[in-house]
């Protein structure tokens, strides 16, 4: 397994090399503009959780999966090492969120809790979805669906914001008006990992 | 024991199908899978390897059966080489060292770079910029560096020029030197079956044309080139396969099957493939 | 030892093998006892295949040339002259045959056929 995400991180090195710069310029952003900081600062995690996809992209192109089914890998192992990624990933992200918001001084408010919150949710599930459609129609379209899903997050995040009011949710004491989305979005990820075994199988057996 | 059993494999596309194959290797032997392309040469492979369900037959390799959950462990004792699948390209043949030092058990990082070397391939250099050969250098580097003790290579000298096929070759040839070491290796280029091989396997079509020790077809069949009056006294159950030009014919003979006085020439591999391909395309 | 594998030789490999180790242990190159190099070191040596250097070695056995000890190797067997001179007997008249086969379409008598090898016996004595 270990060797399945050396593969992934070496992969991606270039990528992870952007990324980071690019989430440097969202902490700056929201770091200056500390109205929206939280709307914003949600985007860093949720941007370096779509590399697993874009690993998946990069083994489509080698034909990778081939090659690793000659290799003393078993098919849970294989896809398992995409969602350890993805969660890395979100590791790596909220890493930097925390820094950026120890620097911007507000680590340790109810509203860091609640941007935690809103990000593990949209990251979960997002991969959630992206990883077994990609598995299952191929990179190409699984990466227009990610973009239908994302835009869909978006209208519903706003809508949950336009009917919750930012400021109550700053209020709300931190994270426990998430418990039941994040409880909701964990089962669905767990739902997910068994789909794309599914489907990885059904992929490679034909 | 063998190191690879096959007994009445089928598979069935839309377009092809690969009938009842039975194929043999001995454990320390060298198998060639000679046959055009779309014969059914890496659909054999990679049923061998348990990669695409089958429509029936058994498979055992190095004594296990392929579809049982022990197979997987086996799979540490197998060294394959694809003809177009490879590790992802942006990875430096470090990187490779590293990942598949934690995929196999038994890999020895000595021996990868021992390779690299040999093959004067660079270490720290992203290998999508390499040429089809170096890839292909790669793969075998790190097809031979987990000890395996079963090598099984589709298309691997295909695309190399010919120094470094022999070079290739070599390796190959040493590497059964251990009698526990056995290669099956498909290859379009007869001629390179020819120089490695001790058992040939012919595929034409998704069917098995013929299994042989190599020498011993060497020494079965021969070639003759008569002018059609000569050709007549030639017994026609010698004739195994003919080429008519203009001036005369070029036939395939059982040598035990025509009388020493005609001129009898050595057959290549090449020789006897092309023309039992012939002669199966027409019947 | 030195050894020569053509493939351009219609002769087949098995048969040069063999040939060529006997005219070693005939010219007492290889003597009594001497161990041969075992049959895959051989066979991957000279890039040939393991099975018919097996083939040469057991049949150089069969006609008593080698002795096999059992998981030590192959050993020159002391020479039998009398099987020696028996085996080569046997081979010229399994050419003899071969000659019988390819002059009688010919139609060359016996006659013409000692004039040949009486021409070939002083082509060899004259260095």
């Amino acid at each position: 397994m270990t060797g399945l995400l050396l593969k992934d991180i070496c992969t991606l090195k270039k990528q992870l090399r952007l990324y980071f710069l690019i989430c440097l310029i969202i902490a700056v952003v929201a770091g200056w503009n500390a109205e929206a900081s939280g709307f914003i600062s949600v985007y860093i995690p949720v941007f370096i959780s779509v590399l697993p996809g874009t690993a998946l992209a990069y083994d489509e192109q080698s034909k990778w999966d081939t090659m690793a089914a000659m290799m003393p890998y078993s098919v849970r192992e294989l896809v398992l090492s995409k969602y350890i990624l993805g969660l890395l990933c979100f590791i790596a992200g909220g890493l930097l969120l925390c820094v950026q918001r120890l620097v911007a001084g507000t680590l340790f408010t109810a509203e860091t809790a609640s941007v935690f919150c809103t990000a593990l949710i949209t990251v979960l599930l997002l991969q959630a979805l992206t990883l077994p459609m990609s598995i299952r129609f191929g990179v190409e379209k699984g990466r227009v669906l990610l973009l239908a899903v994302v835009a869909l997050g978006v209208v519903i995040l706003v809508g949950f914001e336009k009917i919750q009011g930012v400021s109550e949710l700053e209020v709300a004491s931190g994270a426990a008006p998430f418990l039941i989305p994040l409880l909701a979005v964990a089962l669905l990820y767990l739902v997910s990992i068994a789909a794309s075994i599914r489907f990885y199988r059904k992929r490679h057996s034909a | 024991m063998n190191a690879i059993e096959i007994a009445g494999l089928s598979k069935h596309y839309s377009g092809f199908s690969l009938q009842n194959l039975d194929l043999t290797l001995p454990q320390g032997a060298i198998l060639g899978l000679a046959g055009e392309n779309g014969a059914g040469k890496s659909t054999t492979i990679r049923l061998i390897m348990n990669v695409m369900p089958r429509d029936g037959g058994t498979v055992r390799v190095l004594g296990t059966d392929n579809q049982s959950p022990e197979f997987r462990a086996v799979k540490e004792d197998i060294g394959v080489v694809l003809d177009e699948a490879f590790f992802p390209l942006s990875l430096t043949p470090k990187e490779v060292d590293r990942v598949l030092r934690s995929a196999y058990r038994r890999w020895d990082s000595e021996t990868f770079f021992a390779y690299l070397d040999r093959f004067s391939l660079p270490v720290n250099k992203a290998f999508q910029t390499f040429s089809r050969g170096m890839k292909m250098k790669l793969a075998i580097a790190a097809a031979l560096s987990h000890d395996p003790k079963l090598l099984i290579l589709d298309e691997a000298t295909s695309g190399l020029d010919p120094m470094v096929r022999d070079e290739i070759l070599d390796i190959f040839n040493e590497f059964t030197r251990d009698e526990n070491h056995s290669i099956l290796i498909s290859s379009h280029i007869i001629s390179d079956l020819e120089k490695l091989c001790d058992y040939i396997a012919f595929l034409h079509q998704g069917r098995l044309v013929l299994c042989e020790e190599k020498d011993q077809l060497m020494e079965e069949y021969a070639i003759l080139k008569l002018t059609a009056r000569e050709l007549e006294a030639v017994p026609p159950e010698a004739i195994q396969g003919r080429r008519d030009n203009a001036y005369g014919a070029e036939v395939l003979v059982r040598r035990e099957l025509v009388s020493p006085g005609f001129r009898a020439e050595h057959a290549t591999l090449e020789d006897i493939i092309l023309f039992l391909a012939r002669k199966e395309g027409r019947s | 030892m030195d050894l020569i594998i053509s493939n351009a030789n219609p002769q087949p490999i098995y048969e040069q093998l063999y040939s060529q180790i006997r005219s070693a242990i005939l010219s007492g190159e290889l003597r009594e006892g001497d161990l041969l190099p075992s049959i895959r070191s051989l066979a991957k040596d000279l890039r040939i295949s393991v099975i018919t250097t097996k083939r040469a070695y057991e049949e150089l056995e069969r006609d008593g040339y080698l002795y096999t000890v059992a998981g030590k190797g192959c050993y020159v067997a002391p020479k039998d002259t009398e099987l020696v001179r028996e085996q080569h007997l046997r081979e010229i008249e399994s050419h003899m045959r071969q000659i019988h086969g390819l002059a009688t379409p010919l139609g060359l008598t016996e006659a013409e056929l000692l004039d040949m090898y009486h021409a070939v016996t002083e082509e060899e004595s004259t260095p």
